[in-house]
């Protein structure tokens, strides 16, 4: 093809250059023509014959002259004078005429000549009539020179016409030489041209014969498929081809079919939708489609019908390939029907299956633990009601459930750790107790069966936790009763000793010296056995006490009282046991009412102050303030004395617990954690801060008193 | 249209001529402004045909109006046609030797009286003269035929004819 738009090209500009050639040549055909138009008229020849003619009559004019100037009777006329004189005139008005006189006119004679011309006219009727010898001899003398000068304009006309032909010459040769070339350029495009269609024609000969060969080649193919019938229509429909395996599938043979109607020949090709098929074929549109022939089992028919678009000769054709499918089709219709039946037990087996999931789901629906199940993925599969209700599920976990999901939503909950925020597949197998709710403790437990579904179970252990729980408390006391009862034989050991040993050495002394001992002396020694006396005595009132506060014997009496009479009292009596101490009172003016039981709060009080008096050293200096903040009144011991180290601080409320930096100052260890239990009683606390060897301070509050609970009260 | 016209008086005169063609030609009476001779069947003088003037006219009027070689204007040339003088001698040759009192001669084939040539007396109304291509001048129809316009048939113009003789 692209060869064949060469081929056209080269043709073209071919044709151009011949086209172009022509033109030239006719060109140069116009100025041949003009040549010969030229050689015609400008014939320099006729010219100078014209000239030489002129001459010779100028000349027998001369010599009639002289003829008759010798006296001479002329026998014919024709010799006379006046024939002659006539005739010369003749052939110089010739001379004279249009283009004798340009030529003429051009080698600068035509002056002269005019002259003679009138010179010989003026002579004319002299001639006619007598004239003399003088007059014919002096005219002969003129018509003499007249033809000297005729020949000199002779000579310049062939020297003139020698230079112009010479000029012709070289144009006529180059005018033909022009012509020359523009007929050999003619003759060779001719010539190409002509072998270009030569090499056309064979090229188109060699095609034809190839196409020949093919066509011979797939009639051979068409007419030899038998297995395949081919049918080729045009647009009306009309069958141009039909191989025997059209007529081995339709049993229609190709001359019967070839030429006629497609609808006619097979009761197949008159159903609308196949005719519609074939017609969209021709439009250029592909289709493929079966065709079954019902019939008596074995007799059935099935033709698979392809029809393509095809383009020859540059008509819209069509093309049905038909091919018998029935095996095929046969097959797949019994794969069908296998399919079928497979369908119906599948269908059966999974109604078998549902019955079965819906008693287990209905089983794990009415158990009392919490069940889950995922897939591998983590996507929810299954959850009962229990999971659903259970508090964290219940609270944030409503929408999109998924494992990692739903793990977290326990991770909020007491018991849960990190475990339960990281998962992600592959999962993990967990076990955590949680508390799920307030007292509802819950074992979550998430197991992976066969590596794929994960488990996910969730018990109630409330009742075992609360056991556990009861069983722990008992314990916790039962550690801490026995950690008293140590810590009692710890300090009764110590506390006890002291005084039993001052007891004995004074006791020993006594009988010892006897009637020795001077009456200040053993005044000294009385005196010592009484304070060791009431020291065990207060050890022992103190023991009781606690013992008391724990078995819950101490009751509460609390009555509307003025704290600051209250303080103020008690600071007071402890002034005068301790004379050496200060101390210092800020309080309000006005009393302050609270609600308490004084007996007990007294007990606090004291045991404030005197601990404030006893870890101050040798001058102890007290500060007790008094104020109300809101609904409450508080009550601040501060002291400048040793203080507490930091790291006990937490611990100086436990009962039998003395600081370091008590040791070597006498004490239980019972006082402040009795102190402590009466103001929880009372619903207050005692605070302390203290930094150690700076001193302390110890805050205590109590609810105020107005008259309407004092009034309630009542 | 002109020449259609022109044509067709010549052809109307040439029967008038032909009419006359049988008589025996009479004797000139003027001088003599054509002799025929050679191959004819009527002769006056001796064995020649002799004109003048008035036998000339006698054998009808014919004009051509035509630029030449020696003008390049068109003029108009009157006499009669060449045909009806040598219908009138009864000539019978293929061609003729006309010669002219300038010394001057030419043959001319008889064929070329297709073309219609005239014997011409007068140019634009002026009398022919010796002095000016008189009295008798052979005119072809120039510009009517491209054929003509050649050298060949240019030198047939014999002007001061006075001698025909048909071979």
């Amino acid at each position: 093809m692209k060869r064949s738009l060469g081929n056209h090209k080269a043709g073209l500009v071919t044709l151009l250059a011949m086209v172009v050639l022509a033109l030239c040549l006719s060109f140069a055909v116009v100025r041949l023509f003009g040549i010969d138009r030229d050689l015609r008229t400008e014939d320099t020849h006729t010219n100078l014959w014209m000239i030489s003619q002129a001459e010779f009559e100028a000349a027998l004019m001369a010599e009639s002259l002289a003829r008759y100037a010798g006296g001479e009777v002329f026998s014919d006329s024709e010799e006379g004078p006046e024939f002659r004189l006539a005739i010369l005139i003749s052939r110089m008005n010739v001379l004279l005429d249009d283009s004798q006189a340009e030529v003429i006119g051009r080698i600068g004679q035509l002056g002269d000549l005019k002259a003679a011309y009138l010179l010989l006219t003026l002579a004319e009727p002299l001639v006619g009539q007598k004239m003399s010898v003088e007059e014919a001899l002096r005219l002969r003398t003129q018509v003499h020179e007249l033809s000297y000068t005729l020949r000199e304009i002779a000579n310049k006309v062939v020297i003139l016409n020698r230079a112009e032909s010479a000029s012709k010459r070289a144009m006529y040769l180059q005018v033909v030489l022009e012509s020359f070339a523009i007929l050999s350029g003619l003759i060779l495009s001719a010539a190409f041209l002509l072998i270009k269609l030569f090499r056309g024609v064979q090229e188109a000969s060699q095609a034809r014969q190839l196409l020949r060969q093919e066509q011979e080649l797939s009639d051979l193919v068409i007419n030899n498929v038998s297995n395949q019938g081919i049918v080729m229509f045009d647009e009306k429909l009309e069958c141009l081809l039909w191989n025997p395996g059209m007529e081995s599938l339709l049993s229609v043979r190709p001359d019967e079919a070839i030429g006629r109607q497609m609808q006619v020949l097979d009761p197949l090709f008159s159903k609308p939708d196949i005719i519609d098929s074939l017609r969209q074929a021709i439009d250029g549109t592909s289709a493929i489609f079966e065709d079954e022939t019902a019939g008596e089992p074995g007799q059935e028919r099935c033709l698979e019908i392809n029809c393509f678009p095809v383009s020859m000769a540059e008509r819209r054709l069509g093309i049905a390939f038909v091919r018998d499918v029935t095996e095929q089709w046969l097959a797949r219709k019994q794969a069908e029907r296998q399919n079928f039946d497979l369908e119906i037990k599948v269908l059966q087996r999974t109604a078998a299956l549902r019955q079965a999931e819906r008693r287990l789901i209905a089983a794990i629906e009415s158990a009392a633990e919490g069940f889950a199940a995922f897939d591998w993925t983590g996507r929810l599969l299954f959850a009962n009601e229990q999971i659903w209700a259970s508090a964290p599920v219940a609270l944030w976990c409503r929408e999109e459930m998924n494992l990692p999901v739903f793990l977290r939503c326990f991770s909020m909950c007491e018991g849960a750790d990190e475990r339960l925020l990281v998962v992600q597949p592959p999962f993990e197998e967990i076990e955590v107790d949680i508390l799920i709710k307030k007292d509802v403790w819950a074992h979550l437990s998430v197991t992976k069966a066969d590596g794929a579904t994960i488990f996910v179970q969730l018990t109630d252990i409330s009742a075992y936790k609360q056991v556990a729980a009861a069983l722990q408390s008992a314990l916790e006391r039962e550690r801490e009763t026995t950690n008293a009862y140590r810590n009692f034989v710890s300090m009764v050991s110590h506390q006890f000793r002291t005084p039993l040993a001052i007891l004995d050495s004074s006791a020993q002394r006594i009988l010892r010296r006897g009637a020795s001992l001077t009456e200040d002396e053993l005044y000294s020694r009385i005196q010592k056995i009484r304070n060791a006396g009431s020291r065990l005595t207060r050890l022992v009132e103190s023991v009781l006490n606690a013992a008391k506060l724990d078995e819950g014997r101490i009751e509460l009496n609390p009555e509307p009282c003025d704290l600051v009479s209250l303080v103020m009292d008690i600071g007071e009596r402890q002034s005068e046991l301790n004379s050496h101490s200060t101390i210092r009172f800020q309080v309000p003016e006005q009393p302050v009412q609270v609600y308490c039981d004084t007996m007990l709060i007294e007990q606090v009080v004291i045991n404030l102050l005197s601990n404030a008096v006893k870890y101050s050293g040798e001058q102890p200096v007290v500060e007790i303030t008094i104020w109300t903040e809101g609904a409450r009144a508080f009550c601040s011991v501060r002291d400048w004395g040793i203080g507490i180290p930091p790291d006990e601080m937490p611990k100086i409320f436990d009962r039998f617990y003395r600081a370091r930096t008590a040791s070597g100052i006498a004490g239980t260890g019972i006082g402040l954690n009795f102190a402590q239990r009466i103001m929880h009683l009372h619903g207050g606390e005692i605070q302390v801060k203290s930094n150690e060897a700076e001193g302390s301070l110890f805050t205590f509050d109590l609810p105020l008193s107005n008259v309407d609970q004092t009034q309630q009260a009542a | 249209m002109h020449y259609v016209m022109l044509g067709m008086l010549a052809m109307l005169l040439g029967q008038v001529c032909a009419a006359q063609a049988a008589e025996p030609l009479p004797l000139p009476k003027g001088p003599i402004l054509l002799s025929v001779s050679g191959k004819i069947e009527r002769t006056n003088v001796g064995n020649e045909a002799q004109f003048d003037r008035d036998m000339l006219e006698a054998l009808g009027q014919a004009s051509i109006t035509t630029a030449s070689i020696l003008s390049k204007k068109k003029q108009l040339f009157e006499g009669v046609f060449l045909r009806a003088i040598l219908e009138r001698v009864g000539a019978s040759g293929t061609s003729m030797s006309a010669s002219a009192l300038n010394s001057y001669k030419i043959d001319i084939p008889l064929e070329d009286l297709k073309y219609d040539p005239i014997v011409a007396m007068r140019v634009d109304g002026q009398v022919l003269k010796l002095r000016d291509k008189g009295p008798l001048w052979i005119v072809y129809p120039r510009d009517a035929y491209g054929a003509l316009q050649t050298q060949a048939y240019d030198s047939r113009w014999i002007w001061q004819l006075n001698k025909l003789r048909v071979d």
